[in-house]
């Protein structure tokens, strides 16, 4: 099986494609059979963590909470 | 959606005449299901995800037959039938938070349809090229028969009564996905998406079947032939292991067809008598079926307040877009 291709996947398959050429394509169906070798072989695919999930709560003014108190019986 | 389709029902009638395996097996299960979805309208909210997924699934395996058989090798007709996939999913808009999308969404059907074409790309199945040279797949079927509703004198709803004639025989309608030479028998073959496991239970669930051995008078109809049977072809569509394929047999004999059609006078003769007296009873042993009649929810309610759960759970659609026998693909 070939590597996985170079290009970015989500950037590929965010472009009309019918403006895309037969080696895009390739490059499409390739990624995809290689996530499916991935998965035979028990490997889990990589989540899509999407936009980034950290929120830097001091740039946004505000503060942590307080940490929990644990209080005795 | 075409906006000069044809309705199902007779005019000014809830009388259905042109019936497919969908509406039928609504009937068949529950009469206040094939109410709240033939009658009424109403869908739940995600219907569209598990739609679009299969319309675009057979969409796809369609056109990989097409080009295939314009003599494209599996690479150049793989090639050619993501393209238009990914074309025509780009704007699918799909909130994979929730289960049905997180399993079906633009990028899982592009990998199922990959894994599948590559799975069965030689494939013991061969299509069956009709007479005028076409691949025998995505075929839309509508047959009479020599019978038609019964009623007479049906209310107006406006006090009044008014006889119409009865002339229209009842219509057998549907899509057949393909209809293949398997080892030199004519089966129709059908696709089936499913995030469960293709057991022997998975399996089993299409025999008896509604849908198949109608698929089967219908395939009979079509193409002058001999049918053996229904081959399920199923696609579990998984997320952290490799979706997996299975296909699995049903046949049907000649004097189970005629079974099936004779049933069929009964229960179309129910729905008519349904439909005269605006009333269609809930079958309660039906509820926990299938993992759960997805207006469980909602008959479970006090009928008073019936209304208001569906509004919640459930979008009701305008007539155009309600599940229609007589739509083509």
């Amino acid at each position: 099986m070939a590597d996985e291709p170079q290009n970015d996947i989500d950037f590929l398959m965010s472009i009309d494609p019918l403006e895309l050429s037969q080696q895009d394509i390739g490059f499409i169906i390739q990624y995809h059979r290689n996530q499916r070798a991935l998965r035979e072989k028990g490997i889990k695919p990589k989540k899509d963590k999407g936009p980034s999930s950290t929120l830097d709560l001091v740039a946004l003014g505000l503060k942590p909470a307080a940490p929990k108190i644990n209080r005795r019986v | 959606m075409a906006d000069t389709v044809q309705s199902p029902f007779l005019p000014g009638t809830k009388i259905q005449f042109a019936i497919d395996s969908t509406s039928l097996g609504y009937l068949k299960t529950c009469p206040r299901l094939y109410e709240y979805i033939m009658i009424e309208g109403w869908s739940p909210k995600d219907d569209s995800v598990h739609l679009r997924f299969g319309i675009e699934y057979h969409k796809a395996l369609e056109e990989y037959d097409a080009y295939k058989l314009k003599g494209s090798n599996h690479d150049d007709a793989l090639a050619e039938c993501i393209r238009l996939l990914l074309h025509r999913v780009r704007d699918w808009d799909v909130d994979t938070s929730h289960r049905p999308g997180n399993y079906k969404n633009p990028r899982s059907i592009v990998q199922l349809v990959i894994d599948y074409l590559d799975h069965y790309k030689d494939d013991p199945a061969v299509t069956v090229i009709r007479e005028d040279g076409t691949p025998a797949t995505e075929l839309s079927f509508r047959f009479e028969l020599d019978w038609g509703p019964q009623y007479n004198d049906i209310p107006t709803g406006d006090g009044s009564e008014q006889s119409m004639p009865v002339s229209q025989p009842y219509l057998l309608c549907g899509h057949l996905d393909r209809v293949v030479d398997f080892n030199g028998s004519i089966f129709v073959m059908d696709h089936k998406t499913t995030t469960s496991a293709l057991s022997s239970y998975f399996m089993d669930q299409w025999s008896p079947s509604n849908q198949m051995t109608l698929y089967s008078i219908a395939a009979q109809v079509i193409l002058k032939a001999t049918i053996k049977g229904v081959i399920i072809d199923g696609a579990q569509v998984l997320i952290e292991k490799p979706n997996a394929f299975a296909r699995g047999f049903t046949f049907r004999t000649p004097d189970q067809l005629t079974e099936w059609l004779a049933d069929l006078r009964y229960w179309l003769t129910m729905a008519e008598n349904y439909a005269t007296m605006s009333y269609w009873p809930m079958n309660d042993t039906s509820c926990d079926k299938f993992g759960g009649c997805k207006f469980r929810n909602v008959c479970s309610k006090d009928p008073a307040v019936r209304e208001r759960f569906l509004e919640a759970d459930f979008v009701k659609l305008p007539e155009e877009e309600r599940w229609n026998p007589l739509m083509t693909r």
